[in-house]
C-alpha cells in the first residue's frame, strides 16, 4: 500500500465516521425528545419543567465544554502556532454561543413555568449566562474585525484565554441567591441527565467538526490565492526586468 | 404524554429548526468552498467564480467548429 492509497483509505474512514456522527446527531435529540415526553414528572418540578430539564442541563454542560475547548485550543495555538488549533477554538466558540442561547431560552421557559413572580434581570444565574454568551459573541466579532490572518488568530487566542473567566462565574452564580436549583437538588434526575448528555454530545461534536472543515477550506483557499498573487507579482517583475 | 405538551413541542421544533438552519448553512458553505478550491487548483487565472457560475461547464467545440479551430492552430504553427 503506497502513501496515496493510505491517504485515500484514511479519507474514506473520516468520511464514514462523519456520516455515523451525523446520524447520531440527528437521532440523539429525537430519542431524548421521546424520553422527555414519556418519563414521569420529577419530584418538585412541574411536568413542563420536568421535560425541559432533559435538554436544558445537557446543553448547558455542552456549552461549558465547548468554551473549555476554546480555552485549550487557544492556549495550544499560542504555544504551537498551528492554525488547526485556531480553527478548533473558533468552531467551539460558535457552537458554545449557539447552545448558550438555547440554554437561556429553555431556562426562561422553565422559570416561567415553575417560579411565581420570576424577575429575569434579578436572577444572577440568568444574567451571568447572558454575559457569558455576550463575551463569546465578542470573541467572534473580534475575529471578524481583524483581516490579517496571523494577527487575528493571536488576538483571538488571547481573548479566548481571558473569556473563559466568564464560565466559572456563570456556573457558580447559582450560589449567589439565584432561584436556579442545583442538579443534585432534583431527585432522580441524574441518570436522565447522563442519558441526555450522551444523546446531545454527537450534535455538538458534529457541528464543531463540520465548522472546522469549513474553516480549513477557507484557509486553504486564502493560501492558494496568496501564492497565485505572489507568483503573478514575480512574473511581472521578471517581465519588467527583461524589458 | 399529557395534554400540555403542545408548547414544549413547539419550542423543541423552533430550536430544532434553528440548529438545522446552522447545519445547512455549514454544508452549503462547505460545498461552495470545495468548488472554489477546485477552480483555483485548476488555475484558471483570475478570481474563482462563486455561486452558479462555479458550476458552469465551458463549451467544447464540436463538429465543424472543432475542425475549424484545429485548422487555425495548424496554420499558426506552420507560420511559426
Amino acid at each position: 500500500m503506497d502513501s496515496r492509497e493510505i491517504a485515500a483509505a484514511r479519507s474514506q474512514g473520516v468520511h464514514v465516521a462523519q456520516h455515523v456522527l451525523l446520524a447520531a446527531a440527528v437521532i440523539g435529540p429525537l430519542v431524548l425528545l421521546g424520553y422527555a415526553l414519556t418519563a414521569p414528572a420529577l419530584v418538585g418540578l412541574s411536568p413542563h419543567a420536568s421535560r425541559i430539564i432533559y435538554f436544558h442541563v445537557p446543553l448547558a454542560i455542552l456549552a461549558y465544554a465547548a468554551f473549555a475547548t476554546t480555552l485549550v485550543a487557544s492556549a495550544s495555538f499560542l504555544v504551537t502556532a498551528a492554525r488547526a488549533w485556531d480553527r478548533v477554538a473558533v468552531a467551539s466558540a460558535e457552537v458554545g454561543v449557539l447552545f448558550s442561547v438555547i440554554v437561556i431560552a429553555t431556562g426562561l421557559a422553565w422559570a416561567q413555568a415553575d417560579f411565581v413572580g420570576y424577575q429575569p434581570l434579578e436572577d444572577p444565574k440568568l444574567v451571568s449566562v447572558i454575559a457569558l454568551a455576550v463575551v463569546y459573541l465578542g470573541y467572534l466579532l473580534l475575529r471578524g474585525s481583524v483581516t490579517e490572518t496571523e494577527r487575528r488568530a493571536r488576538l483571538a487566542s488571547v481573548f479566548g484565554l481571558v473569556a473563559f473567566l466568564a464560565v466559572p462565574v456563570a456556573y457558580f452564580a447559582t450560589d449567589l441567591g439565584s432561584v436556579h436549583p442545583l442538579p443534585t437538588q432534583v431527585e432522580g434526575v441524574g441518570a436522565g441527565l447522563g442519558f441526555g448528555l450522551l444523546l446531545m454530545a454527537p450534535l455538538a461534536l458534529y457541528l464543531i467538526w463540520c465548522r472546522c472543515d469549513t474553516l480549513a477550506l477557507e484557509s486553504e483557499i486564502e493560501d492558494l490565492k496568496n501564492r497565485q498573487k505572489a507568483r503573478s507579482g514575480q512574473a511581472e517583475v521578471l517581465s519588467e526586468g527583461l524589458q | 404524554m399529557t395534554s400540555d405538551t403542545g408548547p414544549f413541542l413547539v419550542a423543541f421544533g423552533a430550536v430544532g429548526v434553528g440548529i438545522a438552519a446552522y447545519l445547512l448553512w455549514i454544508h452549503v458553505r462547505l460545498s461552495q468552498l470545495r468548488r472554489n478550491l477546485d477552480a483555483l487548483k485548476r488555475n484558471r487565472g483570475g478570481p474563482a467564480p462563486t455561486g452558479p457560475a462555479a458550476l458552469a461547464v465551458p463549451p467544447v467545440a464540436t463538429g465543424g467548429d472543432a475542425a475549424a479551430s484545429r485548422d487555425a492552430r495548424d496554420a499558426t504553427a506552420k507560420e511559426k
